[in-house]
């Protein structure tokens, strides 16, 4: 909850840019990425489009072969920047993995080490509601637990930006509404930054202010979601006959399928300009109707024509 | 508040969150002078951002359907102007109810109702109507 | 709090090394009674040994060291036992937890704000604290057991032939330690380090015979249990040696995408 200040507003991740390639794969194309402080970010992109790479890069976990990504305007390719990062930063990985062989009271203790400002006031907290055994060892611990505790481990540090690679995954709805209600205390009493992928796309339309799709380790959509809900429309035109293979000129379409008499237009801005443009093919009839996210993204990362 | 927020819908979360404050004014269910619940623990029950629920309330007290008393909360204004929308809302309410009657005679389920209401509301977003004619 | 995860992770290596090598250890005190008894027979035999050949060189100064005590304990204890075993231990403990394993937590160790080299410099340090007590504690039970047989052994011999075994030895540490930044299990550090371990010291036997110095001549401090001091520059090179190969592993690790 930032106020703008005219002008700059220092972005907590900026990715520009951004290459990566493993060998001969190339996980990264280019992709351009810009969160504001203290917004919730979702990041949306099928399996394999880039997503923990692109996480990886900003922790400097990996080495991006070109482009710049900064963390809190620091790089974050250099060593030294990056320890300094991921003091302010903290971690939810896809896998959850952690040291099986130490136990919750031992993991917390550990993790609590390396950072002064430790809340042990949440610790307890969190303690108590997710109803996390101090005795119990980490490999003992069903997936949901071990996802309670490595949020835990994550909130209790004092973190800026906290960065989730798929929090949800394999968890029921209960633990996963748990998660949810915690995320959205914690980031109405802290100021935090949070970037979180996901492939629960309601979740992120619940809670995100803004989004980046990525497909093929390019950024395809980005934007605040209150803009792309408006801004997003599906235009359907019926006609008499079969519907014509019809070309808009107007930037802001994303698709156009004709289907029989039916000609779907799904555009991502200016509407109404494609509305003018097809009063010139006489359809029959016009509808307008709002879209939603999971459509948006299905759309974007559909295989080209 | 009984409000399930809709994702979905194409329309921003912090519109529906107004529409769901002033339709709470206007039934009675929010009285003027009566305080909103706070944005943490709304934000809280409902799931939703923070940052939406600080964006709705903003936005009402633009409107002076609300203001925000700092350090204290969010008020209901007692003002005239949410008195005439309340008057207006009735209005509205009988027209809504009659059309809903109206359609339902001519056969059309609840669920088409609902969707010719919302096509025509999204078209209405900011664009003119245009093309063609309803069959 | 990296040192302890790091104990925690090294710790049943580091304590089945320490309880056998003490065991082994009283066992050599207790095997010199044995040898007692046949030094009589040894004598005799002594003139038959043909030494026009390797083996019986071998074999006839096997039995002149170990006609006293001190020579028995070098020749049985630190020469054979203690280094061999030992050295299996620096490649068993080098070896492992350096690269992503599930169940490891490797992201969430590099999420932390740790640099790389500072988690595995700590994790090094651990292991070459756990290997010089390896070197030292078990070797204690000779001077402090030889009582019970009615012999002695210098404390000071004890310390420098540990002293030795660590600093020389500690290369075979630091070449499991390198693998494991480019073997992800445990097993192809352990396997290849031992591998060279033996290849070398069989070498070094057929090929440095009569060469004073060598490997393993400095693992066992030859020179010193033959009274010509202890072998400093020998024991400079060889960390000199580790230490390479610990910064060579730090380097990997420092470009390494995980």
């Amino acid at each position: 909850m930032a106020d703008r200040v005219d002008g700059a507003v220092a972005l907590a991740i900026d990715a520009a840019d951004l290459h990566k390639h493993y060998g001969s794969v190339e996980a990264l194309c280019g992709l351009s990425l810009q969160v504001a402080p203290g917004s919730i970010h979702g990041f949306l992109g099928k399996n394999g489009a880039g997503k923990t790479t692109t996480i990886k890069v900003l922790l400097g976990m990996a080495r991006q072969t070109s482009g710049h990504a900064r963390v809190f305007g620091l790089p974050a390719d250099a060593p030294d920047a990056s320890v300094e990062i991921r003091r302010r930063t903290a971690f939810v990985s896809d896998d959850k993995d952690l040291y099986d062989y130490m136990t919750v009271a031992e993991i917390i203790r550990f993790t609590a080490a390396f950072f002064p400002q430790w809340r042990v006031d949440l610790e307890q907290h969190y303690l108590r509601t997710f109803e996390l055994p101090p005795d119990r060892r980490i490999k003992a611990l069903s997936r949901g637990m071990r996802t309670k505790l490595t949020l835990l481990l994550a909130l209790c540090r004092r973190a800026e930006l906290l960065i989730l690679d798929e929090p949800t995954s394999g968890l029921d709805p209960a633990v996963t509404e748990e998660l949810m209600q915690t995320l959205v205390s914690h980031v109405a009493s802290e100021a935090m930054t949070v970037f979180f992928s996901s492939h629960q796309i309601s979740e992120v339309d619940q809670i995100a202010d803004a989004i980046t799709i990525i497909d093929r380790g390019r950024a395809v959509v980005s934007g605040s979601l209150d803009d792309l809900r408006q801004q997003y429309r599906r235009i359907q035109l019926v006609f008499d006959n079969d519907a014509p293979d019809a070309a808009f000129s107007s930037p802001g379409v994303v698709r156009t399928r004709r289907s029989g008499r039916i000609l779907t237009v799904l555009s991502s801005a200016g509407a109404e300009r494609i509305l003018d443009e097809s009063r010139a093919l006489n359809p029959i009839s016009t509808d307008v109707v709002p879209v939603t996210l999971k459509e948006i993204f299905l759309e974007s990362v559909a295989a080209e024509d | 508040m009984l409000f399930r927020p809709n994702p979905s819908s194409g329309v921003p979360i912090y519109l529906q969150l107004m529409e769901q404050v002033k339709h709470s004014i206007e039934t009675g269910a929010l009285r003027p002078g009566e305080q909103l619940p706070g944005i943490r623990p709304l934000a809280e029950e409902l799931v939703i951002n923070p940052n939406t629920v600080a964006k709705a309330y903003r936005e009402l007290e633009h409107e002076g359907v609300i203001e925000l008393r700092h350090g204290a909360g969010a008020f209901v204004t007692g003002n005239a102007r949410a008195k005439k929308e309340t008057d207006a809302m009735r209005a509205g309410q009988t027209a809504v109810a009659a059309t809903i009657e109206r359609l339902r005679a001519r056969g059309l389920s609840d669920e088409e109702i609902r969707r010719l209401f919302e096509a025509e509301l999204a078209g209405h977003a900011g664009l003119p109507k245009s093309g063609g004619h309803r069959g | 709090m990296l040192w302890y995860k790091s104990w925690l992770e090294t710790r049943w290596r580091f304590l089945i090394g320490l309880g056998l090598l003490s065991i082994v250890a009283c066992g050599a005190v207790f095997d010199y009674e044995a040898v007692l008894k046949l030094m009589p027979l040894a004598n005799q035999l002594d003139s038959a040994i043909d030494t026009s050949t390797t083996l019986g060189k071998i074999i006839k100064r096997g039995v002149a060291v170990q006609s006293t005590y001190r020579g028995f304990i070098w020749w049985q204890w630190v020469k054979q036992n203690l280094t061999q075993m030992w050295v299996l231990f620096a490649a068993l403990l080098g070896s492992g937890g350096l690269i992503a394993t599930s169940g490891a937590g490797a992201l969430f160790t590099l999420s932390l704000p740790a640099s790389r080299a500072r988690v595995i410099g700590v994790r090094a340090a651990t292991v070459l604290a756990e290997l010089l007590a390896l070197a030292v504690v078990p070797s204690l039970v000779i001077p402090l057991l030889s009582p019970a047989i009615g012999q002695s052994y210098s404390l000071v011999d004890t310390l420098v032939h540990s002293v030795c075994l660590f600093v020389a030895g500690s290369m075979f540490f630091s070449l499991a330690f390198l693998l494991s930044t480019v073997f992800s299990d445990l097993w192809r550090p352990l396997l290849i380090t031992c591998a060279i371990a033996v290849c070398a010291a069989v070498a070094e036997g057929v090929l440095m015979r009569d060469v004073p110095f060598g490997m393993v001549r400095l693992m066992t401090g030859e020179r010193y249990f033959l009274g010509d001091g202890v072998p400093w520059l020998g024991l400079l090179a060889s960390a000199a040696v580790s230490a390479s190969l610990l910064y060579a592993a730090t380097r990997n690790i420092a470009r390494m995408d995980f």
